[in-house]
């Protein structure tokens, strides 16, 4: 594989959100919502230390993590590593945190971002998120939280 | 758990044989309301994913074309798998056919241990559950539908969908059998959630099939709705794929490609998670790749093996609609299932059923790989006039 040519690559799609990205921004969040998904845009750099805080003093099993990448539609985040995919797997409300400029144009390159950053990590796993964990093995009734979270909040930080 | 699975039918265990169960399941209104009311939820999602994601349709395009090109050169695609994947750390092994296999994950997990599954029809394909519990292992699926359906014994009636045919009462009482106690779907998949969570944690080995296989990376790709296979696949701490040879894909952009065309004409899209998994460190990876009688189809029966496993054709297939996964063969089922179990288990499996196909073509026209069905049955017909001319 070559990182450099990846590299060069995902600079190009970088690019072309940044020239529009208040659009961009604004399908990501209708795609999430689609999904059920909670959506928040904020410009607060102190956005992800608010998030710890309140579910230390909560104690629910929640999580807060950073996306690596994520598309814009279908949204789908994209995150690395083992522990944090079995720590985020086990939660019941999972918060991820995607900085905009890790929002990608399609599913292939945010998927490309996340591999590139894996490789870089040592990281063994990929893993994506577009929505809480969900069923409707049942009658075909939806339950959401079938062995995931049961909420998924994305944190936009512009 | 009583009686041979292949010779079930539902809501008995009497000794009938493959075309008795057919006609037996055409009396079963349970399954038609089952497959009708999955098939209204998910059609309606199928047209809409299409409409809005138009990028879909031409992935699927050249997914055939490039599953085209693995399947006429397999042994090419899968010996830079295995490179790749011993590269990368992971114990690799190579199953002629469905015996070999289980004899593989058995030599692998031993007896005495906590195995979680994530729902794979590959596994179906070579009956790995029943093998691992009759060497003396606890094996648990984990995918809510495949969890009843093995508490009740029987086989799934769809290969997304298993428990299809079966009411939120009927559930609420099978589940009652291992302890899961809920009055309506919300709280019994609620308390499935807290019963499976602690096979999870002590579970010594996790396995699960595989959507579609990177040669590029060695990696498997998997997708789901409801998390277990991400638990199975990263909470123990050795995990076990079984791979089918035809799920290879020259690289990662075409394994993102083949999972999202899937997802997509199955009706769910996107999937709630996507799992990519290149090497379990810390941990163990080990991967079973399988033959069974993929790498020596004949021409025509050759195109199956395109196929994504979407399920769509099940769904919309006049038959299946009024039979469930009854008729179809032993693992696979519907229209799909006649070119399946020819290739792994013979046209002997098939003889009577491909006979029972109207021919309509539906198959062909709902197919994102454009797969022609009714030739592949038409030529199952020929094969099984032949071998009872013999
Ligand atoms: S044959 Fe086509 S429609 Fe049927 S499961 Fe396979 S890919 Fe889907």
């Amino acid at each position: 594989m070559d990182l450099n040519h990846l590299r060069n690559e995902i600079e190009e799609k970088r690019k072309m959100v940044r020239e529009d990205m208040d659009r961009y921004i604004d399908i990501f969040v209708r795609s999430l919502k689609a999904s059920s998904s909670e959506v928040e845009v904020t410009t607060d750099p102190e956005v992800v230390e608010k998030y710890r805080r309140d579910i230390q003093e909560d104690g629910g099993n929640s999580i807060v993590t950073f996306a690596d990448s994520a598309s814009v539609s279908p949204a789908i985040l994209f995150f690395t590593g083992l522990e944090q995919e079995i720590s985020t797997a086990m939660a019941d409300h999972h918060i991820s945190v995607i900085l905009a400029e890790d929002i990608m144009p399609d599913v292939i390159s945010a998927y490309r971002l996340a591999l590139l950053k894996s490789i870089e990590r040592g990281h063994g796993v990929i893993f994506g998120s577009s929505s809480a964990s969900k069923t409707a093995d049942i009658e075909g009734k939806l339950v959401w939280g079938a062995h995931g979270p049961k909420r998924f909040r994305v944190v936009v930080v512009r | 758990m009583g009686c041979s699975r292949s010779k079930e039918i539902q809501g008995g265990c009497g000794e009938v044989t493959g075309m008795e169960s057919i006609y037996t399941a055409l009396s079963n209104r349970p399954v038609r309301d089952g497959i009708r009311r999955t098939r209204e939820n998910l059609s309606k999602n199928v047209k809409e994913n299409l409409k809005k994601y138009p990028f879909l349709k031409k992935y699927a395009r050249e997914l055939r074309d490039v599953k085209l090109k693995v399947i006429n050169d397999l042994d090419f695609w899968i010996d830079r798998s295995i490179k790749k994947l011993e590269e990368n750390g992971a114990r690799v092994f190579y199953a002629r056919d469905s015996e070999s296999a289980r004899r593989i994950v058995a030599e692998i997990v031993g007896s005495g241990k906590t195995v979680v599954k994530a729902k794979s029809v590959v596994s179906e394909e070579i009956g790995l559950r029943d093998h691992l519990e009759d060497m003396g292992n606890e094996v648990w699926e984990t995918d809510l539908g495949e969890l009843i359906v093995q508490v009740n014994n029987e086989k799934p009636m769809h290969m997304i969908v298993p428990a299809l045919h079966l009411s939120e009462d009927e559930v609420i009482r099978i589940l009652e059998r291992v302890g899961i106690k809920g009055k309506n779907a919300e709280e019994c998949t609620d308390k499935v959630r807290l019963f499976l969570r602690e096979k999870f944690l002590k579970a010594d080995f996790g396995i699960s099939g595989c959507n579609a296989f990177s040669a590029e990376s060695g990696s498997i790709f998997l997708i789901e709705n409801e998390g277990n296979i991400r638990l199975s696949t990263s909470v123990p701490e050795k995990y076990i794929a079984i791979v089918g040879v035809e799920k290879i894909v020259p690289d990662d952009e075409h394994a993102i490609k083949s999972i999202m065309v899937q997802s997509a004409y199955f009706g769910t899209f996107p999937p709630s998670y996507i799992n990519v998994i290149r090497n379990r460190q810390p941990g163990e990876l080990c991967v079973v790749f399988l033959d069974n009688g993929r790498k020596s189809t004949d021409e025509i029966l050759k195109e199956q093996l395109l196929c994504v496993r979407c399920g769509r054709c099940h769904l919309e297939c006049p038959i299946f609609q009024l039979t469930g996964n009854v008729w179809g063969g032993e693992t696979y089922g519907g229209p799909m299932g006649m070119g399946w179990s020819a290739i792994t288990s013979g046209i002997s499996s098939i003889e009577n059923e491909v006979f029972l196909s109207c021919l309509c073509g539906k198959c062909r026209i709902v197919c994102p790989m454009e797969i022609n069905i009714p030739r592949i049955i038409l030529h199952l017909r020929k094969l099984a006039v032949r071998q009872t001319a013999k």
